[in-house]
């Protein structure tokens, strides 16, 4: 399928993409389609769609009935912290022994080293910006402004919506802007319920459908949703999008891509005559040698820390403090999105009511707070939306109640009530203090220097979160639910896995490290369009803004290559 | 009883024909799962962690939390022998003898009240003697234990939920078991369902 380069005389590429995510793997798309002999670089192992192992597997297939023990839990004290390592997605999470880094506070570093990276694991929300994001820090002052507006990135949107496949319903929201969508997911019983009463009670709540890359109907080859909600395992019908099952698949058939596993990106070359990258050094992660590579263009698609964690690794006399790091912005600003708050409530009138499949999707309830600029509100800048849904509880519930026996086991048989949750998703501010710095001291398994993570959310975060349970409360009492309660299951920086902002796009060079196109300030043919680039977080799931930035990039950087410019 | 002994004694309680090809795909686990007593040229189950005698304990305290209805009982569906892997590969030492310990306290109380180890009590005195470690626990709860202090017998009806439930007779035959669904319909009646979805 993919050949590994060997030979010296294979060295040399048009273009270098770091990383396989979903960054990356969008990078490799556009660049091998529009002509670009392009070598992917992924430091873990091979993951081919549709090898994946546990996608049909039931409970009572996996020894532990998916419940992975203790002895074995050992080997994922980071990743395991929010319940995402399983028998059935072990194989997905890296070995935290085997790469470490420091929690100066602590910090959930939480991913997967393979072909397709996190694009295989993640959570498929998708929500366009809007211009009360990317004008954001330019109003009220926290960070730099965005060199970007809607109108610059909403034209990428359609196009990398078209192309993955986001089912959603449109709203005509202003502060959540509409997209090229599949039809939408239905509602169930009772969150359909909540939407038309909050209509009824508030002018500015609508809850939603989550907007999401699972395909409602087969789009480029691949195959519809089956609503196994068996997702992040791998799907085997490449029903949600995927490095693995959409982008890799069409930069391969361009016969334009070459892909290599186990390749370590150690530094960026920087050639102090040109003053571009001449390429990269590599360290094959199973023979462990040292491998050069040569390109015109690059891309650093390897997340925003791998990213940040290469450019910091990257010196030479012109660049001492890391490649393109003339700001010193590199490695600060880290965000990441606040959640794990909200509240849940029950419902009667719906016992007679059930639902057929198992929906890998949400409700989103959109921003209301802080919309109109001239009316700010007084306890926190910026906002949240909430994610959520409603469900009937099954046998789980009895285990806290009281009762044993056959009318008990008998009862259990049947669905229990019907519970709505919302669980809010907040904006992070920017701030310089929150960083990642480069650690020499303490070494990976490679001998390689690791990350000292420094980073944490501040007053302005933890009034937002008082506002995201509260508010939440109210809604669900307001609309008829009883049994109302807040919950806050404590949230610590990088359980969002959202991690984001240290290599920052900006106008000035002087305080940014990229600029509009994603380009470094000075080195222009070194790409960054991973989360590093982003200069604010907002509250929506960014992976789709990482496609629209990458798919802007690669049009900028083979046009640039077309006038020499690069 | 073996498992191939309890999956068509399921089927007979339940008054459903398995068909052919679920059947065979439910017997094709017993060639690769141990069971209680072996089939001819099965090897034995052998527990990992308790002994017989707790083997027996733990089996005749979770039939009695999910006793033989009109569908199947834990012993029916072997949830002793899920607790005892589960005992031996996810319980840290201090755990498992906590476990240990509730086991003993099981039989103290029984043959306090009833002069005899809770397996040879008969089913109402066992039914009551655990319904009252189960408000025990509750009441222990209620005042904040910790969950490092959780009390026997939440673990012990925890465990043996887990095990029934997310059992392959359980998940396939009794619970509505859909595993393509190809769909979603986000409101139908519940009775085009029946039972809750095992998935």
């Amino acid at each position: 399928m993919y050949f590994n380069s060997q030979g010296e005389e294979s060295i040399t590429y048009d273009a270098i993409v770091i990383g396989s995510g979903i960054s990356g793997g969008f990078a490799a798309k556009e660049l091998c389609e529009k002509g670009l002999k392009t070598l992917v670089l992924e430091r873990g192992k091979m993951i081919r769609h549709p090898d994946y192992p546990t996608a049909n597997l039931d409970p009572w297939d996996f020894k532990y009935r998916d419940r992975l023990p203790a002895s074995e839990l050992i080997d994922y004290p980071v990743q395991s912290r929010d319940g995402h390592v399983r028998e059935s997605t072990r194989h997905l999470w890296v070995n935290d022994h085997e790469n470490p880094y420091q929690e100066v506070k602590p910090f959930a570093w939480l991913r997967g080293y393979h072909v397709g990276g996190r694009s295989l694991m993640w959570g498929r929300q998708c929500y366009r910006w809007s211009d009360l994001d990317f004008e954001a820090n330019a109003r009220d002052g926290f960070g730099v402004d965005w060199p970007v507006r809607y109108a610059d990135i909403a034209p990428w949107y359609d196009y990398v919506e078209s192309f993955a496949g986001v089912s959603g319903a449109p709203e005509g929201l202003p502060q959540l802007p509409d997209g090229k969508f599949l039809p939408p997911m239905e509602l169930n019983c009772v969150e359909q319920h909540l939407r038309e009463q909050l209509q009824q009670h508030y002018t500015d709540r609508v809850m939603t459908i989550g907007r999401a890359a699972n395909l409602t109907q087969s789009l480029h080859g691949r195959g519809a949703c089956q609503f196994r909600n068996r997702c992040n395992r791998g799907c085997p019908y490449g029903a949600y999008f995927s490095s693995n099952a959409a982008t890799l698949p069409a930069a391969e058939a361009t016969g334009n891509l070459t892909l290599r596993p186990h390749s370590i990106v150690h530094t960026i070359l920087f050639d102090d005559e040109t003053q571009r990258a001449a390429g990269v050094l590599v360290l094959d992660a199973e023979a462990r040698t040292y491998h050069e590579y040569r390109a015109r263009v690059i891309f650093c698609c390897a997340s925003a820390l791998g990213t940040t964690w290469i450019l910091l690794n990257s010196t030479s006399p012109r660049f001492p403090d890391g490649l393109g790091n003339d700001s010193g912005e590199l490695g600060h600003n880290l965000m990441d999105h606040h959640f794990k708050i909200g509240a849940t409530g029950r419902i009667d009138g719906f016992d007679d009511k059930y639902y057929k499949g198992r929906r890998p999707n949400g409700t989103y309830l959109a921003r209301f707070r802080n919309l109109d600029p001239k009316t700010p509100d007084s306890r926190f800048l910026r906002g949240y939306g909430y994610q959520g849904g409603a469900s009937r509880s099954n046998w789980m519930r009895s285990v806290r109640e009281l009762g044993i026996g056959a009318e008990i086991k008998d009862a259990m048989m049947e669905p229990g009530p019907w519970h709505m949750g919302l669980t809010g998703f907040g904006e992070m501010l920017p701030y310089h203090d929150n960083k990642v710095t480069l650690d020499t001291n303490k070494l990976d398994a490679y001998g390689l220097p690791t990350l000292a993570i420094d980073c944490e959310i501040k007053e302005n975060e933890h009034a937002m979160r008082k506002d995201m349970a509260e508010a939440a409360a109210e809604m669900l009492e307001a609309c008829g639910f009883r049994d109302v309660h807040t919950y806050d299951s404590g949230y610590v920086p990088g359980l969002g896995i959202h991690e984001m902002g240290t290599a920052r796009m900006g106008h000035d060079p002087k305080t940014s490290v990229v600029n509009k196109h994603n380009q470094l300030h000075a080195v222009r043919n070194v790409y960054v369009t991973d989360g590093a680039f982003m200069t604010s977080s907002a509250c929506q799931n960014p992976s789709i803004t990482y496609m629209a930035f990458t798919a802007r990039a690669a049009d900028h950087a083979v046009t640039s290559l077309k006038k020499g410019e690069l | 009883m073996d498992r191939r002994e309890a999956i068509k004694r399921t089927s007979w309680l339940l008054g459903l024909s398995v068909s052919a090809s679920a059947m065979a795909a439910v017997l094709q686990g017993c060639t690769s799962e141990q069971t209680g007593s072996p089939a001819a040229g099965d090897a034995p189950w052998e527990s990992a962690f308790l002994d017989q005698q707790e083997i027996d304990l733990v089996a005749q305290l979770a039939e009695t939390i999910l006793p033989r209805t009109a569908t199947p009982g834990a012993r029916d569906v072997l949830v002793h022998q899920y607790i005892d892997l589960m005992l031996h590969d996810h319980y840290q030492p201090r755990d498992q003898q906590e476990f240990l310990r509730g086991l003993q306290e099981v039989n103290e109380r029984a043959t306090r009240q009833h002069g005899q180890v809770f397996v040879a009590c008969d089913p109402d005195a066992q039914k009551q003697l655990l319904e009252t470690m189960e408000r025990e626990a509750h009441a222990a709860m209620d005042e904040g234990y910790a969950m490092a202090e959780r009390p026997f017998f939440i673990t012990l009806k925890e465990l043996t939920y887990l095990g029934y439930f997310t059992s392959e007779e359980i998940g396939e035959q009794v619970l509505s078991y859909d595993p393509i669904p190809g769909s979603y319909d986000g409101c139908i009646p519940l009775d085009e369902v029946g039972n809750v979805w095992s998935l």
